[in-house]
């Protein structure tokens, strides 16, 4: 398949996932809860008069069908209402608190493919010894450990060195750039470590897996015969060979960080979209819950076929 | 007659062939052991516990003593007998979440891998619409929308973990239909649901079983996440309720090791066990990972 048709295939795939994405955001939100401006208004006083104008305001008069597009067109440009929580559009008060998510995702992301994939290679290396075992055994826990509670047992451990909530020292808000870059290092300290832990033990086995089958391949045995360093046959053909796979996981997974993410911002108190979306449950503040759930699913939606079309790019023999 | 109790007898061999072997790994035993551990306690823990759970028996925030082991939390409550009895809710939210989860997960990976190309596309555009919506926003608002109780809780769970489950069996049921044995029983005539009965779920059977074993700490660490969120039913006691009221009344900040260590640890351990039994069934049970390790 060329290039060009399976970006053309992948983009379609994409559009008609998003497609049911839409759907499901439209039942859960509009059509579960029963009256969606109970959920609004949240007062029971409301005369019906004003029921009847707010009804008329929101559409809800409006056959099915005809809100279900409203509803379509609203989502495409972002507009999920107010948020009586915050007093304020849902959007911006998202995009906002985003960047703070991105920053420590991107942190930590980094931070376990580099780390994940060298223990993974430690691990195929040694495949079936006791370092081997230890590392498969150690990531295993940590794959059994919910990240709230590695956050709390790091935030309890660390209480007294680093601090353990929020982004900024408040009482450093004039102080230089430099300063206040060096307080932000101090307090994404602690929720990086934590989520980073959480990656490891996927990278490292994904790594391990794919290196110990890459060693029993014929390249390597000829590799060794003719007398390259280990060293040599480790960058040159393991590494190499084995980071392609790793890529495909880096979007594939990102679902499944946004959750670590949101945990760890509510412990440590970071001012993200997952502490948002924890404030916004506790309210029931459903604008909010409604757009950070739609913005994160899109996200992760471009960011797998981002992946897709770079991994194809990489490795031209893939097929869908 | 007969040949049901030889079907039986036979069933009986199978599961005595699978212990012999599963038996001779290191892993699975101390997986079996830390289980039955678990269980016990979920059984007898009325026995265990010094206190009534859900009874204020003692001072706010008391310290461990020998009266109450592990102290007690922020209205008097025994922190010990609360973990004891929150060991219930995890086995039985995982196990149920698991099973829901497993029964969604097989029957769309069936039919989406064994009925060609147009079904099996749009069965599986919606389980990789699943894939890219975050599973844990996604429990958030199903939890949100739905309201507090076990049972939403466990469906809420179950309905959300199936899409790998979905993706693994399809991509089985994929290669077993370009099997000659199977081809030969189209050839003669068999109708899709004796096909499906007699020859593509016995043999994805092993899969199913090993699968279904690795899903459970999954679901056991999504109850705990949920609970802990503040979305768990309010009136049953897990170890994300207590972990919930551990950091809602700073013993972070205090240092109250006592009362947010036992229940995390008891969440790892229980979630351990479960993985440890499922990688070895899934080597006992997978012939190719037999081969491998032979």
């Amino acid at each position: 398949m060329s290039m060009h048709k399976y970006v053309i295939s992948r983009l379609i795939d994409s559009i008609s996932t998003l497609f049911l994405i839409i759907i499901v955001n439209f039942v859960l939100f509009r059509i579960m809860p029963g009256d969606p401006l109970k959920f609004m208004v949240r007062s029971h006083r409301l005369s019906a008069e004003a029921t009847a104008n707010l009804e008329e305001l929101y559409g809800l008069t409006k056959p099915m069908w005809e809100q279900f597009f409203i509803y379509i067109k609203n989502l495409f440009i972002f507009q999920f209402g107010t948020s009586f929580l915050y007093k304020s559009p849902a959007t911006p008060l998202i995009l906002e608190k985003m960047w703070n998510s991105i920053l420590l995702l991107l942190a930590s992301t980094i931070l376990a493919m580099i780390i994940g994939t060298l223990l993974g290679l430690v691990a195929g290396w040694f495949h079936g010894k006791p370092v081997d075992f230890s590392l498969i055994t150690t990531s295993l826990f940590f794959w059994c450990m919910p990240t709230f509670w590695i956050a709390m047992v790091f935030a309890a451990a660390f209480v007294t060195v680093l601090p353990i909530s929020g982004m900024h020292t408040l009482t450093l808000y004039n102080a230089s750039w430099f300063v206040r870059l060096l307080d932000l290092g101090k307090h994404i300290m602690l929720p990086t470590i934590v989520l980073t832990l959480l990656y490891i033990g996927e990278m490292l086995i994904l790594a391990r897996n794919e290196v110990s089958n890459i060693l029993t391949q014929d390249y390597i045995s000829t590799a060794r015969a003719k007398g390259l360093a280990p060293r040599q046959i480790i960058f040159r053909h393991i590494l190499r060979n084995a980071s392609l796979p790793l890529v495909s996981t880096a979007g594939m997974s990102l679902a499944f960080l946004v959750g670590g993410a949101l945990q760890t911002e509510i412990i440590f108190s970071w001012p993200g979209i997952g502490r948002l979306m924890y404030t916004a449950t506790l309210a029931r503040d459903y604008a909010i819950l409604q757009g950070s759930f739609y913005i994160l699913s899109f996200t992760v939606l471009i960011a797998n076929f981002l992946t897709d079309i770079t991994y194809k790019y990489l490795d031209p023999r893939v097929e869908y | 007659m007969e040949f049901t109790r030889s079907r039986i007898r036979l069933r009986i061999y199978d599961l005595l062939n699978f212990w012999k072997v599963f038996r001779a790994s290191k892993l699975g035993i101390i997986g079996v052991g830390m289980l039955a551990f678990f269980i016990v306690i979920a059984i007898f823990c009325p026995v265990f516990s010094p206190y009534d759970p859900r009874e204020v028996v003692g001072e706010v925030l008391a310290p461990p003593s020998p009266a109450y082991i592990l102290g007690t939390d922020q209205i008097g409550r025994d922190i010990l007998s609360r973990v004891l009895y929150g060991t219930r809710m995890s086995l039985l939210i995982g196990i149920t979440a698991a099973a829901i989860a497993v029964f969604i997960g097989t029957t769309i990976g069936l039919v989406a891998g064994y009925f060609g190309k147009f079904h099996g596309e749009a069965l599986m555009r919606v389980t990789d619409m699943f894939l890219v919506m975050p599973q844990l926003p996604l429990m958030i608002v199903l939890a949100a929308l739905l309201g507090r109780s076990l049972f939403i809780i466990m469906m809420v769970i179950g309905v959300t973990s199936w899409p790998w489950m979905a993706r693994i069996i399809r991509s089985e049921v994929l290669s077993l239909k370009k099997r000659p044995f199977v081809e030969r029983a189209i050839c003669i005539g068999c109708s899709d649901l004796y096909l499906i009965r007699k020859h593509i779920l016995p043999n994805v059977m092993p899969l199913i079983t090993a699968n279904a074993i690795l899903t459970v700490p999954g679901a056991i660490v999504s109850e705990s996440t949920l609970s802990f969120i503040g979305l768990g039913d309010p009136t049953a006691i897990s170890w994300g309720s207590i972990l919930s009221a551990a950091f809602n009344n700073n013993a972070i900040i205090f240092g109250l090791w006592y009362w947010f260590i036992p229940p995390g640890l008891a969440i790892v351990f229980l979630s351990v066990s479960f993985a440890l039994i499922g990688h070895v069934t899934d080597e006992v049970l997978n012939p190719r990972l037999r081969k491998q390790r032979a």
